[in-house]
């Protein structure tokens, strides 16, 4: 199974993962109109003034999963992309979710007169996540987990 | 194997779920008292207000039950376990009835309403909140309703009262304590949300009991034949007129069937860090059990959705064989909106001594409020309203019970994230 890792010793804090995630989403070629209203799935969060990138972990047993009370939230069973969206049941935006998510990496998005919490699905509507692409020092990849295992010790996180 | 079942709430549907996938050979069945596949009591006010359809309410695709070969029993309304006969009776609704025998049973069988003492109260024009069949009642009983008491003015009063007050309705909600929400938040973010309630037009009684209900005496509706309005008398020698009640007054375990069992109980059902009762294969998770809470360190009961998800799953493991142990949970945790204010709360609202600690982030004009509670460097409580990011990253600090002195000054900064406390938290 394909995982989105990161190598945080490579990261420059070039926002270029959250600006590409913002327009895979919005399903827009530009950012200015949809910076405000698509919120970043990604996060490029500061430790010791060195840039970390943070995303879903895709968890095997997800608490946001758990905790969803309409059913929305889903980890598929093939995939294992962990999102409320494209399911059958919606999302109501309780945040149960975002109460539960350790990593914090849950947000609210108006949708029409509604919000719904949105997170990173791994651009399942592109094949493969368009930070990977973005990332202009190859911080954030897109790697098998077998492939990953070897180097995790090494630096690889997520 | 013969899996048993009471209940088709979170609880049950988790366990029954995790035992398909750790036993592919047993029967499973689960008992329901209603007539639904499983669907989200949490959502039934915003069923009420129409802001989301029947449909909508059903948690899991409809070929669910069929898929992971569950049976399930519908309307059969369990009466009694006997644990020396591993037997479950239950009656269905033609009063017929039936006998289940077990290997391992779950008692997942949720909350109940409370119905309060109040003189004429059962005899008016009375609602309850506890299933979809209650609510679809009040959604036909409120055609001819125009004036609406709520009582209790906790999570679920209120919002089945912004829910009525959206539909159009003229709605006072009487609480007997002198605030909402039982005390699950603090005096600022209670009032922040008791605005927004007059905004939608819901009034607000407090330190308010009722002390009886009885009918108008109405010359007018007697002689035009219309139906009399109810008369809601108070504690406080008011009385407020109402085409319905709802009754809103909390709930609590909903085990009468249990009491003839052996099984120890306090409040709720008593488990074992395996959800097992103090009876051999009886296990018990959700509404219905005291578990114990990562707080305070003492048993609780939880009547929370992620919390009922949690120990029906460690149930479903433990009774199919694989052992597995309960890591204690927050119980009393609540998220929720009301009119466009998201609000997380954890814990205590409040210090409670000298050795408490608080830190607070108050932008109350701006309709954003964040309070942590801290107590020897552990947070032990804290309330989000308005600006709810990051959240989980608390609740897990809290559940780990970690040592937050190094940043706790830093915890409600906007830089303050999970990669600066991860080693604390570790992978979920």
């Amino acid at each position: 199974m394909k995982r989105l890792y990161v190598i945080k010793e490579k990261c420059n804090g070039c926002m270029s993962c959250v600006v590409a995630c913002q327009k895979a989403h919005a399903h827009s070629e530009l950012y200015a109109p949809i910076r405000e209203s698509e919120p970043a799935r990604i996060y490029i969060q500061t430790v010791l003034n060195a840039p970390i990138p943070l995303a879903c972990h895709h968890c095997e047993e997800p608490a946001c999963v758990r905790a969803c009370m309409s059913g929305a939230m889903q980890k598929d069973e093939v995939t294992g992309i962990v999102s409320n969206e494209g399911n059958a049941q919606q999302c109501v935006g309780c945040w149960m979710c975002v109460m539960v998510c350790p990593y914090g990496v849950i947000s609210a998005k108006k949708d029409g007169d509604k919000k719904v919490a949105v997170k990173c699905d791994l651009c399942r509507h592109l094949g493969a996540p368009a930070c990977v692409d973005a990332c202009p020092s190859g911080a954030v990849v897109w790697m098998d987990e077998t492939e990953a295992k070897p180097h995790r010790k090494g630096g690889i996180y997520i | 194997m013969k899996y048993v079942i009471i209940g088709n709430g979170p609880a049950g549907v988790a366990a029954a779920t995790t035992i398909r996938s750790l036993d592919q050979k047993g029967d499973i069945t689960i008992i329901s008292a209603e007539g639904y596949d499983f669907y989200s009591k949490c959502l039934l006010p915003d069923f009420l207000s129409g802001a989301i359809s029947e449909q909508q309410l059903f948690v899991r695709s409809p070929d669910f039950y069929d898929k992971n070969r569950i049976q399930l029993l519908r309307n059969r309304t369990v009466t009694e376990v006997d644990t020396a006969a591993k037997a479950v009776s239950m009656i269905d609704s033609g009063n017929k009835e039936a006998t289940l025998y077990y290997d391992k049973l779950l008692v997942a069988s949720g909350g109940k309403p409370f119905l309060p003492p109040i003189p004429g109260l059962k005899e008016s024009n009375m609602f309850q909140l506890g299933t979809l069949d209650d609510v679809k009642k009040l959604k036909a009983g409120l055609q001819n309703a125009h004036e609406i008491v709520v009582i209790g003015a906790g999570y679920v009063g209120l919002e089945i009262a912004s829910s009525l007050a959206k539909l159009g309705k003229k709605v006072t909600v009487v609480e007997k304590l002198p605030d909402i929400v039982g005390g699950q938040l603090d005096a600022l973010a209670s009032r922040v949300l008791r605005d927004g309630l007059a905004e939608e037009g819901v009034s607000l009684m407090l330190n308010t009991g009722v002390t009886g209900v009885s009918r108008a005496r109405d010359i007018m509706a007697k002689l035009f034949n219309k139906k009399r309005k109810y008369l809601v008398a108070l504690s406080s020698r008011q009385e407020v007129t109402a085409d319905a009640i709802v009754v809103a007054t909390g709930s609590g375990p909903n085990l009468a069937f249990m009491w003839n069992s052996g099984i120890r109980m306090n409040k709720g059902i008593l488990v074992n860090r395996h959800m097992q009762t103090t009876v051999r294969d009886v296990y018990a998770a959700g509404d219905v059990v005291e578990s114990i809470d990562a707080v305070t360190g003492n048993t609780a009961l939880s009547p929370i959705w992620p919390n009922a998800v949690i120990q029906g799953a460690i149930a479903g493991s433990n009774m199919a064989g694989v052992p597995r142990d309960f890591d204690p949970q927050i119980s009393m945790q609540n998220a929720s909106e009301f009119r466009d204010i998201p609000m997380i709360a954890m814990g205590l609202s409040s210090a409670d001594g000298p050795e408490y600690e608080e830190f607070v982030d108050d932008r109350s004009n701006e309709l954003i409020y964040r309070k942590l509670v801290l107590k020897d460097n552990k947070v032990v409580g804290m309330i989000f309203l308005g600006d709810i990011h990051n959240a989980g990253v608390i609740g897990a600090l809290m559940r780990n019970k970690a040592n937050v002195a190094r940043f706790k000054e830093n915890m409600l900064s906007p830089s303050f994230c999970y990669s600066e406390v991860g080693e604390l938290i570790g992978d979920a």
